[in-house]
C-alpha cells in the first residue's frame, strides 16, 4: 500500500471514529448501529481513485456519486419540479359545514364548525378559481420549513442542502443501515451538525428499515420540543438520494397516514365544552371520584367485556366463571349481556354525549329493571343522567382533558387521573390495572378481527338495525373501514381500523406498565402487547379459582370517594388561564409580519402554546388545542398557495383575527356553560 | 371602517394603479378606477382621497373639497388627506381654513414636510412671514435636501429685500433638484435684477463644481 493509500484510508477511519464519538454523545441509538462494520469496502488506487465495492458485487466510483448528487441538487432547485408531500385538506376543495351535522345535537356550541366555515368562505370568496394561487405550497425559492431527505448515501448532499437553503427542520431517513454505516466514513457528521446549528436547522436522523417505525419516529420528531406543527407536513419538500421509488412511496404514504393520529386525540373546543359542563355538573352532584389506586386484593379477578366479535363464542365461559369474578361491561357490550341474561357487576361508559342515556336504554330494550344491582363507572365527562341511571356509581377523572388537567392543577394526584382512551375497553383496562387488579381476562376485546367486515359482536347495536329516524344509527353508520393489518392474538393476521389499531397500542402500553398483573386475551382478534393469549379451550387450566365476587365489588366501590371541590375556585382558575392564553395569542398575532416566514413563526408559536412540553397538560392548552390547530392548518394551507406575497400576508392577518375571535367567543361559551352546570343545583 | 385585510390589499393595489394613471396624465382613466372602487366599497378612504387629489390636480377646488371631506370623515387620522384638503381650500381662496387643515395634518404627523411647506405658503399669503419662515426652516431641518422649502424661503427673503440670502436659497433648491424650473426661474430673474451678484454666484458654483471633483 502506498503512503497515499495508507493516509487516505486513515483519514476515512478517523472520520468514522469522530462520527461514532459524535453519535455516541448525541444520538446513542444511532451509535449502536455503527458498532458493526459496513458490508461494503473501499478500494483506493495508487493515484487516489476511490471505488466502493458492495457486498452484492456491484461497485461505484465515488466521484460518480458526488456528481450524481450534484445533479439532483440542481434538479431540486427547480421549485416547479421539487417533490412535496401533499396531505390534509386542500383549500381549493371547499365545502361548508353548517354545524357538526348529525353530531350537532350532542354539542352545546358550534364554534368548530362556524370558524372553519368562515375561513373556507373567506378563501372561496377571494379565490373562486385557481387564479392567484400556486398549485402546491410555496415558501419562496430558498425557504423550506420541512425537508425530508430520503437516503444518507455518502452524505455529500446534506451539507450542500443545508448551506443552500433556509431549512427549519431537516429529517434524514435512511432505510438501509448498511448505507448509513458506510456514510460515516465519508460524511463529517460533526461538522454537519455544527452547520445545521449555525443555520438554525433542527437536524434529525431516522435510521430504520421498518416503514411504520419510520413514520412514528417522524411523528415523534415533529412533536418534540420546538418541532413543527403536524400540518407542516403538508408541503414538506423531499429530496431523493435513494433510488428505491417503491420504498419512498411507501414511506410517504405511511407518514401521511400516521400523522392522522396526531390529529386524533387533539380534541376540539366544542367537545371540550361538553367535558367542562358535564364535569362541573358531576362534581356539583358529588358523584364519588376514583381516588384510591392499588386498593384491590391480589387474588381479585376482573372480566372485562367488550363487544368484539369473539364475545359471541366466549359467552359460555362468562356464564360458567362469572360468579367468581367481577364483570365489567364496556359500552355497547351491555346489550349482549342483557340479551344473554348475564348481569354485569359494573357497567363502564366513557362517551360524553347525552345520547348515551338513550343508547343504554335501547341497548337493554327499555328493560330498566336490568340495571338494578349494576354499579356504574363513568369518565368525568359522561353526562350526569347516565350516572343517575344506576343505584351506585363512581367517576374516574379523565386525563388529556380540560377538566382532568384543571383538577390536577387544583391538587388531584395525577396517578388517579386516567387516560382511558380511545375505546371504553381501554377505560376498563386502565381502571382495573390502576385499582390494583392482578388477574384480568378480556372477553370480546378483539381490537381487530379475522374477518374484515366483522368488527363487532353480532348482538350489538352496531349491527342490529335501529329505527330509520334514530340519530344513533346515523352516527354508528360511520364506522371507519378496516384497513390495517396487525398480528393476530392466536397467530396469523387480524384487520383493524385506525381507532382499533391505536386502541390496541394504547392498551399494550398500559398493560406493560403493570408487569405484576396478568392480562389474559381470550379473543381471536388482534394481538395486544404484554397480554397473554389464552385459547378459550385452555381457560380451565389457567383458572386459579377466582375471587369473592361480593367482597371485590365492594372493594371496587371503595376505590371511589365523595370529593370536596370548590367549584367557584375551579371556575376562576380556568377562566384566568383562558384569559392569559388569549392574551398571549393576541400578543403573538400583533407582532409585525413582513414575510411568509414571520407568519409561519407565529403559527408555530401559537401551536406550541398548546403542545409545548411545559403546557401539554395545561387546561387551556387542552381546551383550545384541536380548534387552534385546525384554524392554523387552514391558514397555513391558504397562505402557502397564495401567489402574491401581500395577499398571503393579508390572508394570514384575517385568519389570525378569525382565530382570536373564535377564542373570545369560546371563552363566552365556557362561562355560559359553567353557569348552566352550576345553576342546575338551584333548580 | 373595518375592511377585510385581503380586500384592502387588492383595493390598495388598484388605488396605486389609479395614481399611476393620474401621474401618467390619464386623469379620466384614474377617475374611472376610483369610481369603480367606490362603487365596490363605498366610503373607502383611499379612493375618496384619490378623487380629491385628482380634483386638486385639475383645479376643481369645490369637488376636491367635497371628496376630501368625505375621505376625512371615513378616516380622520389621514394626515395626507388633511394636507390635500388644505390645498383645495387654498385653491378656493379660503386661506384661514387651509391653514387650519395643514395644521391638523401636522398635528397628526409632525414631520410631514409637504404640510409644513404648504402651511408656510398659506401663512405667507396672509402676510405672516415670520411664521412662514419658521415653518420652512423646520422643514429644512427635517430634510435639508428637499428643494421646495429652500425655494419658498427664497421667495419670502427676496420679497423682504434680502437678495444675497434669497439667492443662496434658490441655489440650494436648484442644487437639490436640477430640473426645478420654478426655482431656476426665480434664481435667474433675481440675478438679472442684481447683476452685481453674478460674479459671487459664479464663484460659488465653481466652488461647488470643484468640491464635486
Amino acid at each position: 500500500m502506498t503512503p497515499l493509500q495508507q493516509a487516505y484510508l486513515q483519514k476515512l477511519r478517523a472520520t468514522a471514529d469522530a462520527n461514532a464519538a459524535f453519535f455516541e454523545l448525541n444520538m446513542p441509538q444511532h451509535k449502536m448501529l455503527l458498532d458493526e462494520a459496513p458490508t461494503a469496502s473501499v478500494d483506493i488506487s495508487d493515484q487516489g481513485d476511490l471505488v466502493i465495492r458492495y457486498a452484492d458485487g456491484e461497485s461505484r466510483r465515488i466521484t460518480t456519486d458526488i456528481l450524481e448528487m450534484e445533479g439532483r441538487i440542481e434538479q431540486f432547485a427547480d421549485l416547479q419540479d421539487r417533490p412535496q408531500i401533499l396531505a390534509f385538506h386542500n383549500m381549493r376543495k371547499f365545502y361548508e359545514n353548517p354545524s357538526h351535522g348529525d353530531h350537532q345535537v350532542f354539542h352545546y356550541s358550534k364554534l368548530d364548525a362556524e370558524y372553519p366555515n368562515r375561513a373556507t368562505r373567506h378563501f372561496a370568496k377571494h379565490y373562486p378559481d385557481n387564479s392567484g394561487l400556486n398549485r402546491y405550497p410555496s415558501f419562496g425559492q430558498k425557504e423550506i420549513p420541512l425537508l425530508i431527505v430520503f437516503g444518507s448515501r455518502l452524505g455529500w448532499h446534506l451539507p450542500r442542502l443545508l448551506a443552500e437553503y433556509k431549512i427549519r427542520h431537516l429529517i434524514v431517513i435512511e432505510t438501509d443501515v448498511d448505507a448509513f454505516r458506510l456514510s460515516v466514513f465519508f460524511q463529517d457528521y460533526v461538522l454537519l451538525s455544527r452547520l445545521a446549528m449555525e443555520q438554525g436547522t433542527d437536524l434529525i436522523f431516522i435510521v430504520q428499515s421498518d416503514v411504520e417505525k419510520i413514520a412514528r419516529s417522524m411523528t415523534a420528531a415533529m412533536l418534540k420540543s420546538e418541532g413543527l406543527p403536524q400540518f407542516f407536513i403538508h408541503g414538506a419538500s423531499m429530496f431523493y438520494a435513494l433510488d428505491d421509488a417503491e420504498m419512498v412511496a411507501s414511506i410517504r404514504t405511511t407518514i401521511v397516514d400516521t400523522l392522522w393520529e396526531l390529529f386524533f386525540g387533539m380534541g376540539y373546543f366544542d367537545d371540550e365544552l361538553i367535558t367542562i359542563r358535564h364535569t362541573f355538573d358531576n362534581l356539583r352532584q358529588r358523584f364519588p371520584v376514583f381516588t384510591r389506586p392499588n386498593a384491590i386484593k391480589p387474588d381479585a379477578v376482573a372480566f372485562i367485556v367488550g363487544s368484539g366479535p369473539s364475545l359471541d363464542g366466549l359467552i359460555p365461559l362468562l356464564r360458567q366463571y362469572g360468579d367468581r369474578a367481577v364483570i365489567f361491561s364496556c359500552g355497547t357490550a351491555i346489550s349482549i349481556l342483557h340479551k344473554m341474561g348475564i348481569k354485569p357487576d359494573f357497567h363502564i361508559e366513557k362517551e360524553r354525549q347525552d345520547i348515551v342515556t338513550d343508547i343504554l336504554v335501547k341497548s337493554i330494550s327499555n328493560d330498566m329493571e336490568f340495571l338494578k344491582g349494576i354499579n356504574f363507572i363513568g369518565l368525568s365527562p359522561v353526562y350526569s343522567e347516565v350516572f343517575r341511571m344506576f343505584d351506585r356509581c363512581g367517576m374516574i377523572v379523565k386525563a388529556a382533558d380540560t377538566m382532568g388537567a384543571l383538577l390536577e392543577v387544583d391538587g388531584m394526584p395525577s396517578g388517579v387521573i386516567l387516560s382511558g382512551q380511545p375505546t371504553v375497553t381501554n377505560t376498563a383496562i386502565d381502571y382495573t390495572l390502576c385499582a390494583g387488579f392482578k388477574n384480568i381476562y378480556l372477553f370480546g376485546v378483539d381490537m381487530g378481527s379475522k374477518d374484515k367486515e366483522k368488527h363487532h359482536s353480532q348482538h350489538t347495536v352496531y349491527v342490529n338495525l335501529l329505527p330509520e329516524e334514530d340519530h344513533l344509527k346515523k352516527l354508528l353508520a360511520h364506522q371507519p373501514s378496516n384497513d390495517i393489518v396487525v398480528p393476530g392474538n392466536f397467530g396469523g393476521e387480524a384487520h383493524a381500523n385506525k381507532i382499533l389499531a391505536f386502541a390496541r397500542r394504547m392498551m399494550g402500553f398500559m398493560v406493560g406498565g403493570y408487569p405484576d398483573a396478568k392480562v389474559y386475551n381470550l379473543n381471536d382478534g388482534a394481538m395486544i402487547e404484554h397480554t397473554i393469549p389464552l385459547l378459550p379451550a385452555d381457560f380451565d387450566e389457567r383458572w386459579a379459582g377466582g375471587c369473592d365476587k361480593r367482597a371485590t365489588v365492594e372493594a371496587v366501590m371503595n376505590t371511589f370517594e365523595a370529593g370536596e371541590f370548590d367549584l367557584e375556585v375551579l371556575q376562576r382558575i380556568l377562566l384566568e388561564r383562558i384569559d392569559a392564553f388569549i392574551a398571549q395569542v393576541e400578543a403573538i398575532v400583533s407582532e409585525p409580519q413582513d414575510s411568509l416566514s414571520n407568519v409561519l413563526d407565529k403559527m408555530i408559536a401559537i401551536h406550541w402554546m398548546t403542545l409545548g412540553p411545559s403546557n401539554i397538560n395545561d387546561p387551556c392548552a387542552l381546551v383550545f388545542r384541536g380548534t387552534a390547530a385546525r384554524l392554523l392548518s387552514m391558514a397555513y394551507n391558504a397562505v402557502t398557495i397564495i401567489k402574491d406575497q401581500d395577499e398571503a400576508l393579508a390572508k394570514a392577518e384575517w385568519d389570525f383575527a378569525n382565530l382570536v375571535e373564535c377564542l373570545h367567543e369560546a371563552r363566552g361559551e365556557v362561562v355560559k356553560n359553567i353557569q348552566i352546570a352550576l345553576a342546575t343545583a338551584e333548580q | 371602517m373595518k375592511i377585510d385585510p385581503l380586500e384592502k390589499v387588492r383595493l390598495n393595489k388598484r388605488i396605486e394603479q389609479a395614481h399611476d394613471r393620474m401621474m401618467g396624465d390619464d386623469v379620466d382613466g384614474a377617475r374611472e378606477m376610483f369610481r369603480e372602487i367606490l362603487l365596490q366599497t363605498p366610503e373607502y378612504p383611499a379612493a375618496l382621497h384619490g378623487m380629491g387629489v385628482l380634483c386638486v390636480g385639475r383645479g376643481e377646488g369645490e369637488e376636491a373639497e367635497r371628496w376630501l371631506r368625505q375621505a376625512i370623515a371615513a378616516d380622520a387620522e389621514n394626515a395626507l388627506a388633511w394636507n390635500d384638503l388644505g390645498e383645495a381650500l387654498r385653491m378656493l381662496g379660503r386661506g384661514d381654513e387651509a391653514i387650519a387643515a395643514y395644521s391638523h395634518a401636522l398635528q397628526l404627523a409632525p414631520d410631514f414636510l409637504s404640510a409644513l411647506n404648504n402651511l408656510a405658503v398659506a401663512l405667507a399669503g396672509k402676510g405672516e412671514l415670520e411664521e412662514a419662515k419658521r415653518c420652512l426652516r423646520q422643514a429644512m431641518e427635517l430634510d435639508p435636501t428637499d428643494p421646495h422649502p429652500h425655494n419658498n424661503l427664497g421667495v419670502i427673503l427676496e420679497s423682504e429685500g434680502q437678495v444675497a440670502e434669497a439667492l443662496l436659497c434658490y441655489e440650494k433648491a436648484v442644487k437639490y433638484k436640477h430640473d426645478f424650473e420654478e426655482a431656476r426661474q426665480n434664481y435667474a430673474d433675481l440675478l438679472q435684477r442684481n447683476p452685481g451678484r453674478l460674479m459671487q454666484a459664479m464663484g460659488r458654483l465653481l466652488d461647488d463644481a470643484q468640491s464635486l471633483e
